[in-house]
């Protein structure tokens, strides 16, 4: 619906706490598995410490004038290093692949229930938002936090957890050199918070940099043929110049910025180094430690360096990972519980009423009226045409009897489930029988090809080699507009439902192809209640009743041979159309 | 770029100049080997790699100071208890770091300068032979079938939609992918004489040092590491491809999730919500097992490497603990050689592993962006059609065949090589071929070749990201022709329901427009550039019958003296137009011809004998 343009009205974004209630409600409160998980990760961590404080006793035995009489103790140690290195590496690999496991399946819900509540949300609502906003949420949010799970949860499961257990293991050494370690902490803090500043804006600006490469790229593309006929070449290839090379500068700053961190990083590690010598000294000198627990203390700080750095720099990757979560929270936040959207209210049989509508006006915007009192009663299996400029709010008439929006007054009454296609159509990415049997699962393939045959799509079933397996859609083959209209309206008659509208869904073909989609859309509408917007005056004249609608009203209507002998506008454009 | 604007600008040296660097060019030829290729890449920025490899040797060789200088702060210091030591092995300490750190910080930052200047060069010229303009190309979307004599011969038809995409390289997510990814990856090639260069250095340097403290230990290090490391990678080859397997397929079912999301308006539409919940779900479902089976494979292969990383460190720990204990090295020896080993892991991981990854995905790279760039007459089908058909450049598959066979050849006035319908506009003139379907394609892909320069508007409405007026002032039209083009294309009414009227953005593909708005803003395009002769086809088929009966009464107007011809049914334009020449196909299977007849002058036009002629006249 292009009068629908995306308002400021978009979908709730969770806060931190509702995150969390539904992450854990996701996990389905697995508090015994989450309990194992952090004690396997120290138990790793602490398997980290054993090489070397051993390393250190080696260096205090050679230290202590041991001679090779004692090769044994080297030996021994050497086993135990060995046995500590095993069982720590496995013990991290199953914590870091559990962990993953447990928030991959945590995603994994929250993507599945967003959908459902998307789907239950009304249409309204996500339409005052933007459907774009929904889909933006679907796609990239959900991608940005499957992006973020392998690098966050190893780093921060397997890091997290040494750094904590080296201080701890440095502070068994000796107190001392834990105190020194901790003299580095602000300085890492003050790096941290520096970088936290700068690097989300900086990324964020070269990640859509990127983006906007590929658009232009892709835009020109797709338009290759325009390209080509207006001799667009030169322009449009400057044109991606330019954001190419606006990539590169964001990507220079951004490395500038990480490069910064990293200076800031190198020194804290100095810091640390010189804190653990000087600790190590006194120590020594005072006779309270020994040169291989300075050894120990520095091997282990030295191999802090590794974790601490891929610590930080998830920071800002955990960061939107989390404002994703609570896009993706937001919708599911926002629908009403309890299941999909209710189809719209049955009522009267049938042979009462088809579709009402009473009274109905409606405007997008304040003062802008788009619909202004209009009565329509389309009896069951009456074919109502209508007809009108761009702008006379044709489009808006068939959204609100289609029940995407509601009127802002007047009521909207249907005999039964309706069905809307519009000019929009969505071939998915998946087979032709996938595409079909959307709505009506469990059809057979004789139910598919019957219905394709009727719609006079049996010729885009024989240039398909595979037929109805052959995968279409985005990254399978490429329906002509007209084809994908006759899928649309196939879908249709397999949906069998008592009330069709169609919003100009014969519009995008040409003129060969358009006779063909009418007679399509004349069969869908057999034996069932239409309301047709038509952009063709044939499809009016074919209709039980035309109606002529101008700045939101009804100007004239009747059937067709009643509106020509009226003489009025109608018969005007009947006229203009049909001299040929 | 919105840099400038921001007040946080941290003062940093060497950004990207607002221009882009110009860098040495990149030929080939036919006989280029992608390897040679991927080496000219390599080369392609010497100004900034020799500099970066300069600087990144020091730095490498600042790291392995570390260890080294903590055994003799240990040895010298600690040990000793002598003040005067601490703080010298303390000041040189401090020297090694910010010589590290400074090296680092210019030098990765010269070299990724340099990467991304050779990348830009890349992808301008992938971009330029995307988009360019070639001799037989010129009407890419053309597609139609061949003049007289030829029918039958080649491949005809075509989407109603337009451009024919034959090859790969056609497919606009293709094509994206050769400009994106591909570069990237060719271009990634210049850090190998950077990084692995500086790590061999490092490794080199290392190795000197404990060759230095103990022969035997340095050769275990110096062969032994590279051995076990090279040995780990390949090993854990299959497991990292299948990591890379399924997170392909997770990929895919992540895509196959989103794609549900984007129809959410047609799964509205047509009620089927709770199928496209089920079906989000098994998608979901499928991407889940997918990524956890890579997870898994990614956690056997970490924790394979770690253990033999760990295993070896500790054999060297052992060995050096005994030959300490034998007398044979010092205490601070012992520990120079301990923490040296931990150290020189990652660089020679890095030398074995990341070098070989890296130049073997550059090399598949460079492959397929030769094959693109050697193409001739590469991208759109045009180049195929008629002169390279028949060698089976296009037509592979074997719908197009079908349609070859099956349609119509057209009169030789629009696809001869007499004078054509074209050459006998008079100015002011509006002609209305009436025509559609494939006959249509047929018909305009023989006037595209016959007048290349003529201004042959596509029917397909593709607007380009920016304004309705960004769309239709293309570079050279003046604002007051573009309004008067907007006005008689019917988009007048635009100002009102836009937000912000002609300077609204048309959106993705045109999607913050509907598709008759879509529609106008294109012919409003065509109208605009005034052309001295214009062809269009089937310019009003998703507008309303109300608006199609204005845009054909001011059709005349805007066109003025140019010639205009029109490929179409509409009775609104046929309504207006000063002749009609009528084309029908003629009936399947006859691969014949198409019978024409025509009201008024014939101006050379063939009326097949047996042709089942349809006069009409209007004017």
């Amino acid at each position: 619906m292009s009068t629908s343009t995306a308002g400021a009205d978009r979908l709730p974004i969770a806060d931190g706490r509702t995150v969390l209630r539904e992450a854990q409600r996701a996990i389905g409160r697995r508090w015994r598995q989450l309990a194992l998980l952090v004690v396997v990760l120290v138990a790793a961590a602490t398997a980290g410490l054993v090489s070397p404080l051993a390393l250190g006793s080696i260096v205090d035995a050679v230290g202590s004038g041991l001679r090779s009489g004692d090769a044994s103790f080297v030996w021994r140690l050497g086993a135990v290093m060995a046995g500590a290195i095993v069982v720590g590496a496995v013990l991290t690999a199953a914590g870091v692949v559990a962990a993953s496991v447990l928030f991959e399946r945590m995603l994994a819900v929250l993507r599945e229930r967003m959908v459902e509540a998307a789907f239950a949300l009304p249409q309204s609502r996500v339409e005052r938002a933007g459907t774009g906003d929904l889909i933006s949420r679907a796609g990239d949010d959900v991608a940005e936090v499957s992006r973020a799970i392998p690098s966050v949860v190893p780093a921060v499961a397997g890091s997290l957890f040494t750094i904590a257990v080296t201080v701890v293991g440095m502070a068994v050494i000796d107190v001392w050199y834990a105190v020194a370690l901790l003299v580095v902490v602000p300085v890492h803090i003050v790096s941290l918070r520096w970088y936290l500043r700068q690097a989300p804006g900086v990324y964020a600006a070269e990640r859509a940099a990127m983006a906007d490469r590929a658009q232009h790229l892709l835009d020109s593309l797709r338009g290759l043929e325009s390209v080509r006929a207006f001799g667009l070449g030169p322009h449009h290839v400057s044109r991606i110049a330019a954001v190419s090379w606006s990539v590169v500068r964001w990507t220079m700053r951004a490395r500038g910025i990480q490069n910064a961190l990293y200076a800031r990083l190198n020194l804290g590690e100095l810091l640390g180094m010189a804190g653990v010598l000087v600790v190590g000294f006194v120590l020594v000198a005072q006779g309270a430690g020994s040169i291989g627990g300075t050894t120990a203390a520095m091997l282990l700080f030295l191999r802090l360096f590794g974790p601490i750095n891929q610590l930080l720099f998830v920071v800002d990757e955990l960061q939107s990972a989390l404002a994703s979560l609570g896009r993706i929270v937001g919708v599911i936040t926002a629908a009403p519980s309890g299941g999909l959207a209710a189809a719209p209210p049955g009522s009267p049989s049938p042979a009462q009423v088809g579709l009402h509508l009473e009274a109905v006006s409606h405007s997008y915007v304040d003062g802008h009226p788009v619909l202004t009192g209009i009565d329509l009663a389309v009896r069951p299996g009456e074919t109502v045409a209508i007809v009108g400029a761009s702008g006379a709010g044709k489009s808006t008439l068939a959204a609100i009897a289609a029940g995407v929006h509601e009127p802002a007054s007047g009521a909207v009454r249907r005999s039964g489930a309706v069905v809307l296609v519009t000019q929009e159509v969505h071939v998915f990415d998946s087979t032709l029988r996938e595409n079909l049997t959307l709505t009506r699962p469990g059809a057979t393939d004789a139910e598919l090809l019957t219905a394709l045959h009727r719609v006079g799509a049996e010729r885009l079933v024989s240039r398909l080699t595979r037929g109805l397996s052959e995968p279409i859609g985005a990254s399978g083959a490429t329906l002509t507009p007209a084809e994908a209209q006759q899928l649309a309206l196939a879908r249709v008659l397999l949906a069998d439902p008592p009330i069709v509208i169609l919003d100009e869904a014969t519009a995008e073909a040409g003129s060969a192809d358009a006779g063909r989609l009418e007679h399509a859309a004349a069969v869908v509408g057999s034996g069932r209640t239409v309301l047709v917007i038509a952009h063709r005056l044939s499809q009016a004249a074919a209709a039980d009743r035309v109606i002529l609608m101008e700045r939101g009203r009804i100007e004239e209507q009747g059937t067709h041979a009643d509106l020509l002998a009226a003489g009025h506008r109608y018969a005007r454009l009947w006229a203009a159309w049909s001299r040929a | 770029m919105t840099s400038s604007r921001r007040r946080w600008v941290v003062p940093m040296l060497l950004q990207a100049p607002a221009d882009p660097i110009r860098t040495r060019p990149l030929p080939f030829d036919s006989r280029t080997s992608p390897a040679r290729f991927t080496l000219r890449v390599m080369a392609g920025a010497p100004r900034f790699t020799i500099p970066s490899v300069l600087l990144t040797i020091v730095h490498e060789i600042g790291e392995a100071l570390v260890p080294v200088l903590m055994g003799l702060a240990i040895e010298r210091a600690v040990s000793t208890g002598d003040p005067g030591q601490l703080v010298l092995w303390l000041g040189v300490l401090a020297v090694d770091f910010a010589v590290l750190s400074f090296s680092w910080r210019f030098g990765s930052r010269i070299g990724e300068l340099g990467m991304l200047a050779v990348q830009h060069r890349l992808r301008s010229t992938v971009t330029e032979h995307l988009l360019g303009d070639r001799p037989g190309r010129q009407a890419a979307g053309a597609a139609g079938g061949g003049g007289g004599g030829r029918a039958g011969g080649h491949a005809g038809g075509g989407a109603a939609s337009g451009v024919r995409r034959d090859r790969p390289a056609d497919q606009p997510g293709v094509a994206l992918s050769l400009a994106t990814s591909d570069v990237n990856r060719l271009s990634y090639a210049v850090e190998i004489a950077i990084y692995p260069v500086g790590e061999f250095a490092a490794a080199v340097f290392g190795g000197a040092v404990l060759l230095w403290i103990s022969w035997p230990l340095g050769l275990a290090v110096l062969l032994g590491a590279p051995l076990i490391l090279w040995l780990t990678d390949r090993a854990g080859r299959a497991l990292r491809r299948r990591s890379g397997d399924e997170q392909e397929a997770a990929a895919a079912a992540a895509g196959e999730a989103s794609d549900l999301m984007a129809g959410y308006r047609v799964v509205r539409g047509i009620g089927a919500e709770a199928e496209a919940s089920v079906r989000y779900r098994r998608a979901s479902r499928a991407a889940l097992v997918s990524t956890l089976h890579a997870r898994r494979a990614e956690g056997v292969f970490g924790g394979t490497m770690e253990v033999v990383t760990g295993l070896f460190l500790t054999a060297i720990a052992i060995a050096a603990g005994l030959s300490a204990l034998s007398g044979a090295l010092g205490l601070g020896e012992l520990i120079t050689v301990i923490g040296l080993t931990q150290f020189l892991i990652a660089p020679l991981r890095n030398f074995a592993t990341y070098a070989g990854s890296v130049w073997a995905s550059a090399v598949a790279s460079a492959a397929r962006l030769l094959a693109l760039l050697r193409e001739e007459g590469g991208v759109g089908a045009e180049g195929g059609v008629g002169d390279v058909g028949d060698e089976g450049g296009v037509g592979e598959s074997p719908f197009v065949r079908q349609e070859a066979a099956d349609h119509a050849s057209v009169p030789p006035e629009l696809g001869g090589d007499g004078p054509s319908v074209i050459d006998s506009l008079a100015p002011g003139e509006i002609v209305v071929v009436a025509t559609d379907g494939v006959t249509a394609d047929a018909v305009l892909g023989a006037l595209r070749r016959r007048h290349p320069a003529v201004l042959s508007a596509p029917h397909a409405a593709h607007l380009f990201a920016g304004s309705v007026f960004d769309n239709v002032a293309l570079p050279g039209i003046e604002a007051s022709r573009a309004h008067a083009a907007l006005v008689a294309a019917g988009c007048d009414e635009l100002v009102a329901m836009l937000p912000r009227g002609y300077d609204s953005g048309v959106g993705e593909n045109g999607s913050a427009l509907s598709g008759g708005q879509r529609q106008r803003v294109a012919l409003a395009r065509s109208l605009a550039q005034d052309a001295p002769v214009l062809v269009l086809h089937d310019p009003t088929t998703a507008v309303d019958a109300v608006t199609e009966a204005a845009i054909a009464a001011r059709l005349r107007e805007i066109r003025g003296v140019g010639r205009t011809l029109i490929v179409t049914r509409s009775p609104a334009l046929i309504a207006v137009a000063d002749r009609v020449v009528h084309v029908e196909a003629a009936p399947r299977p006859a691969a014949a011809s198409a019978a024409v007849a025509e009201a008024g002058d014939t101006d050379g036009a063939t009326t097949e004998p047996h042709a089942p002629a349809r006069a009409d006249a209007a004017r």
